[in-house]
């Protein structure tokens, strides 16, 4: 069984810590990787010796990030040719228009609101975690 | 004297259509009927008699001996008058020649014309000229006369004179050339050229330049008239100098009121993005430590259920609780202060379908049996479609909110006419309010509900309010405590 990552870049470590909360509650066999910034999200997918780590099977992308933002993540994500197909989920508080609009056009595959409602939150991280680790097929590990 | 048939002669003269006399040192000797017919004197009345009789006066009599013997030497002409028999006197030019003019004692002839007819006429004309020639030399405002083709002044009036600086001599006979009157010389000729083709030119802007040198502005009137077969140019100018100046003061302060306009409105539309960026970034850091204490709580009630009593319980679920009002709060404030400083984009929108899209949208998530929704089709107005939406979302969110706990839901939307204009309303049969506390009713945060049963901030109204107003427009409600309320507005 091949090993299945999931990648969160958020930089608030109470939200850190609700969301990893939120996963384990829902017994998800994944290992989490976390990135608390931009640069550390970039540095994880794409290496500095550039032999191919291991690629996270769904991203969860938070975009207010100190250094490097979400959205110029996501733009290096979508540009870059072997992550260009990861599932990306901008996990984010603001529900502001122009952040929608952004996240789309950049080729975010959805765009979910953090509730401050902790338990709409796990509800929703446990549909994310259904939807994207079990009934989507992943486009990683094709050739 | 006479050699000819003295009969005819005589005859001829006695009836000549002129007066005719001879008199000899100042004696009547002989008149013909002519005189006797314009006097109504007899021929006896008069032959034989001093000349005196007939003048008014002895200055008179004596002026007139003088003029004709003296200066005229006896050969000559006067304007005097003859007293009719019946006192009337009749103004004559009277001509004289002597017979012998070395000596005048031998008598002299002479011939006396009416004159009234040309006395009247001169009179009358002289009337005119100077009637006329007042209101040209008095005229307020310039007039003058000058030839066209050499533009040489033949007449200027003293208003002229008092506004150029000029004296009349200096002027008349002088062309506008020597004088450099026109501060723009082309322009006479164009005007003259216009002239020509429609005859008359009126109000042209002119330039003038008085003798001093300076410039005036003036708004020139002129007419081509004939005097004595010669092309002439008779002009009417008014010194709009004055006018002009306030004119290009005024212009001068439209265009720095212009500019204070453009660069308030720079200011504004600045102040406005940074009051929204700062809208912005308020909300969404207040929403992260709102998420940290629900999430926490939750946290604290699920993992440390068995440490922490009922009462600790109850405790963390008011924190969980108060932390998503805050957030919902935080929502609604933002909207209400979005509403209150966007751009009103105004267009045609039907309300009917963002009503109906609104109460399918609460059915979809909520769904309750005996449900009535009445939705006048094709409500048009002309309004902003986001602020509109975001009022019909709030009222009728309400409508739905409020029956909630009612077994059957009734909720209309729909126009009326009130003294002639058309009144929008949304009512709905649910728990309704206290008419005593309806002013209340769209303050802001104000609730006439508790929030056990049923929820809100109590921004909703407040926002929709203020949409409103920003229309133009006006809302109101009715209500009664358990029969449902009615939310009426016009814009």
């Amino acid at each position: 069984m091949s090993k299945k990552i999931i990648l969160l870049v958020e930089d608030n470590p109470d939200d850190e810590l609700l969301t990893l909360r939120a996963l384990k509650k829902n017994n998800i066999m994944n290992d989490i990787v976390v990135c608390r910034n931009g640069v550390e999200a970039i540095d994880y997918l794409f290496g500095e010796n550039d032999d191919a780590p291991v690629l996270p099977q769904l991203i969860l992308l938070d975009l207010k990030l100190p250094k490097i933002d979400g959205l110029e993540v996501l733009r290096k994500i979508r540009s870059t040719e072997k992550t260009r197909f990861l599932p990306v989920v901008v996990l984010t508080s603001s529900k502001e228009e122009m952040d929608i609009v952004e996240s789309y056009k950049l080729g975010a595959n959805s765009y979910i609101q953090k509730p401050v409602d902790f338990s709409q939150f796990i509800e929703a991280v446990k549909q994310l975690e259904l939807y994207w680790l079990v009934m989507n097929v992943s486009p990683v590990n094709l050739k | 004297m006479m050699k000819f048939n003295e009969i005819t002669m005589e005859h001829m003269l006695k009836n000549a259509p002129a007066i005719i006399g001879f008199a000899r040192n100042r004696t009547i000797q002989w008149v013909n009927y002519q005189l006797l017919d314009m006097f109504g004197y007899k021929e006896e009345d008069i032959t034989g008699k001093s000349t005196r009789i007939l003048y008014d006066s002895d200055e008179e009599f004596e002026r007139v001996g003088s003029v004709l013997y003296r200066e005229k030497k006896g050969r000559g002409s006067v304007f005097t008058r003859w007293k009719h028999i019946d006192g009337d006197f009749i103004d004559i030019q009277l001509d004289l020649n002597c017979v012998n003019h070395n000596d005048y004692t031998e008598g002299v002839i002479f011939t006396a014309i009416d004159i009234r007819e040309l006395k009247k006429v001169e009179k009358e004309l002289r009337y005119s000229k100077e009637r006329f020639s007042q209101i040209f030399y008095f005229s307020p405002q310039i007039v003058a006369l000058s030839t066209i083709s050499e533009g040489r002044y033949l007449e200027v009036n003293d208003a002229f004179l008092k506004i150029t600086g000029y004296k009349r001599e200096e002027v008349i006979g002088r062309t506008v050339m020597e004088l450099n009157l026109w501060a723009e010389p082309e322009e006479r000729n164009k005007i003259i050229a216009l002239m020509r083709q429609h005859g008359a030119v009126t109000n042209h802007e002119i330039k003038f330049r008085r003798k001093n040198g300076e410039v005036i502005s003036t708004l020139c009137s002129m007419v081509r008239i004939e005097i004595d077969g010669q092309d002439c140019l008779l002009a009417l100018v008014v010194d709009i100098s004055e006018r002009k100046l306030m004119e290009e003061k005024l212009l001068k302060l439209n265009e720095e009121l212009e500019q204070r306009v453009t660069e308030r409105t720079r200011e504004l539309s600045i102040i406005n993005k940074e009051l929204e960026s700062f809208c912005y970034s308020v909300s969404h850091d207040l929403r992260a430590p709102l998420r940290s204490i629900n999430g926490f709580s939750l946290a604290l009630l699920e993992d440390y259920s068995d440490k922490v009593d009922e009462e600790g319980q109850d405790y963390l679920q008011r924190i969980c609780r108060a932390s998503q009002k805050m957030s919902d709060l935080i929502d609604d404030l933002l909207n209400l202060s979005r509403v209150t400083r966007s751009v009103i984009k105004l267009e045609q929108v039907n309300l009917s379908l963002v009503a109906d899209r609104i109460l399918k949208e609460h059915f979809e998530r909520e769904k309750r049996k005996n449900v009535d929704f009445i939705v006048c089709p094709d409500i048009i107005i002309n309004g902003d479609e986001r602020l509109m939406t975001i009022a019909l979302e709030n009222l009728l969110g309400n409508a739905w909110k409020f029956t909630s706990k009612n077994d059957y839901t009734r909720i209309e939307f729909g126009t009326m006419k009130d003294k002639g204009k058309t009144v929008y309303f949304i009512s709905d049969n649910g728990a309704g309010f206290d008419m005593n506390y309806g002013d209340k009713l769209f303050g802001p945060f104000q609730r006439l509900h508790s929030v056990s049963d049923f929820p809100g901030t109590g921004i909703g109204l407040a926002t929709v309010q203020r949409i409103i107003h920003r229309h133009g427009g006006h809302i109101w409600a009715e209500g009664h405590t358990g029969k449902g309320a009615v939310f009426l507005f016009y814009i």
